[in-house]
């Protein structure tokens, strides 16, 4: 089970050296849901909802503000190295060493994540054959398309087995037939794990999620379950409902101001 | 599933620390910085120690010959008529000397690949993601720069070795020589981690260092009044005191102490300012 228990984050001292007052800027307004092994929440939202930060706290890439985090029982708060042998992480903009190979990289994380030989050997012949990496083994990260990073990336995510797995717009950047390996991986091994995607694919989500959290502006705006009876169109309806103030901004709708106004109230009255 | 991890990652720390170190080390060895460093403190540390050993030869042909007037300015000087030309006062102490000034070039260099890089590239985020604490991550940088310095100093502690052994002197001030650089290197490591949240630009990072390193290695100069009598203290912050007797073969427990707690008070601070920059994300 994943329990998230009013989790925020803010930056105060960016914003004092800014504005020299006592306000903060809140990037996470306080997020609670609780997930079950097995689920795959899509987390939907405009560039700057508060996605890849909701995301990045729940990796621990740096603590919450506030709120606490359980995974399979273990509190991010307290046992912050426990917690993290638990959840694999795919960031949006994957770095890797640009000097070492794909091979150097996963040994050395298989070595972060105390994975005994026999096991790891397993699981990386295992992850090799599904996502098509045999030939990338030994080529410098440096030299890897934009594509492959986000294959290599996803790959580090799964290597140690986790029982979280947060991934950051994985989409990005693969072909079609890469993204078909991408979505049967995740339907082959959702019922092990719980996995958070993130991502402006609504149709990912509805292929892929059974429930689906809507960010905007730092709030969670809607949290939907079974998704699997949804259309994309009556999804991204409701999306465009819940963030339509700057949808056009964003690439999601081409509309004039007029245009746009009377597609909000179009969505309004659905 | 079948669980894949082998044991509490809690406890295996070390583990983990010679996982990062081994990364690291990948790192060092499969870019151009160390190749680059190495070759040109090499080049430096020959041209100067052949410049030692030639002044160390003039001299030593002047005393075969005789030469009353190198009679009586070794009297001036030191009393005693005992006149041959020191190796290791006019070699071996000058050449340490002068490789603790290159190391003030060298490790700014270093520790700025060490942090700016890392933060530059965006690797930070992937590395806060896997169970390891920031503690592991400056141990692990620090002891994979240090492995490079020590063959560093190796290498460059080679040619006064060979001489020793030619001409039969004592070992003993190459190898504290050889300490002594080691010891320097390692709180000038140190010190540049300690700094990493100072500058987020590699290249303004390694200027700030190398600034400090200046200051650090001129201290020595400045006269004891110097601003209401604290010249005599700022004096004893400078390594530089610490590795000139090490050199001349004098060791002590302040000298080790004061390398150490230098080196220490450095990783703390890089420690907690990785922290607190994994807190302000």
């Amino acid at each position: 089970m994943l329990y998230v228990e009013g989790v925020s984050k803010s930056y105060s001292r960016e914003y004092r050296l800014e504005q020299s007052c006592s306000h903060h800027r809140v990037a996470l307004s306080p997020v609670t849901f609780s997930l079950q092994q097995g689920d795959v929440l899509g987390l939907l939202g405009l560039n700057g909802a508060g996605k890849s930060t909701l995301l990045k706290g729940l990796a621990g890439v740096f603590p919450f503000s506030r709120g606490e985090v359980e995974c399979s029982g273990v509190r991010l708060g307290k046992h912050p190295c426990e917690y993290r042998a638990r959840i694999g992480y795919q960031p949006e903009r994957v770095c890797l060493p640009e000097s070492m190979t794909v091979r150097e990289v996963f040994s050395f994380l298989s070595r972060v994540h105390l994975l005994r030989d026999e096991m790891r050997d397993r699981r990386f012949q295992e992850l090799c054959s599904l996502l098509s990496l045999s030939q990338l083994l030994d080529v410098p990260c440096g030299e890897l398309s934009k594509g492959e990073r986000q294959r290599v990336g996803f790959f580090a995510a799964n290597l140690h087995g986790p029982a979280l797995l947060l991934l950051d717009e994985p989409m990005s950047g693969l072909d079609p037939r890469q993204m078909r390996e991408f979505r049967s991986f995740i339907r082959r091994e959702r019922e092990s794990r719980i996995t958070v995607l993130s991502t402006h694919l609504l149709g990912e989500v509805l292929a892929l999620c059974n429930k689906a959290l809507i960010l905007h502006e730092g709030r969670v705006v809607a949290f939907r379950e079974n998704l699997g009876a949804e259309s994309p169109e009556k999804l991204e309806q409701f999306f465009l409902r819940l963030a339509p103030a700057s949808a056009s901004e964003h690439g999601i709708e081409e509309v004039s101001l007029d245009e746009e106004r009377k597609e909000t109230k179009v969505v309004q009255g659905l | 599933m079948e669980p894949l991890v082998a044991t509490s990652p809690v406890r295996c720390s070390g583990k983990r620390i010679s996982a990062f170190y081994r990364r690291e080390m990948t790192l060092w060895w499969t870019g151009s910085a160390i190749y680059t460093s190495l070759l040109s403190s090499l080049a430096a540390a020959a041209y100067f120690f052949v410049i030692y050993l030639n002044s160390f030869q003039a001299r030593s042909e002047q005393y075969r010959a005789g030469f009353l007037g190198t009679i009586a300015e070794g009297i001036s000087q030191t009393g005693e008529l005992s006149l041959a030309p020191s190796l290791r006062e006019m070699v071996l102490e000058p050449y340490f000397q002068t490789v603790g000034f290159l190391l003030v070039f060298i490790l700014p260099l270093w520790s700025s690949k060490l942090f700016c890089e890392e933060r530059q590239s965006g690797s930070f985020d992937a590395l806060f993601s896997l169970p390891c604490t920031v503690g592991e991550i400056v141990t692990a940088k620090f002891l994979a720069a240090m492995t490079n310095l020590v063959l560093l100093v190796t290498i460059l502690s080679a040619a006064p070795l060979f001489l020793v052994v030619l001409t039969s002197q004592p070992f003993l001030p190459v190898f504290f020589g050889g300490i002594a650089l080691v010891l320097l290197s390692a709180a000038y490591l140190s010190l540049g981690m300690g700094l990493s949240q100072v500058c987020r630009n590699s290249f303004a990072f390694a200027l700030t260092h190398f600034l400090l390193l200046m200051v650090l290695y001129f201290l020595p100069a400045l006269p004891p009044e110097f601003f209401f009598g604290f010249g005599g203290m700022l004096r004893t912050l400078s390594p530089v005191p610490y590795t000139t007797e090490m050199t001349q073969g004098f060791f002590s427990t302040t000298q080790l102490a004061y390398f150490l707690g230098v080196s220490a008070a450095g990783l703390v601070f890089a420690v907690l300012s990785l922290s607190q920059e994994r807190y302000e994300q």
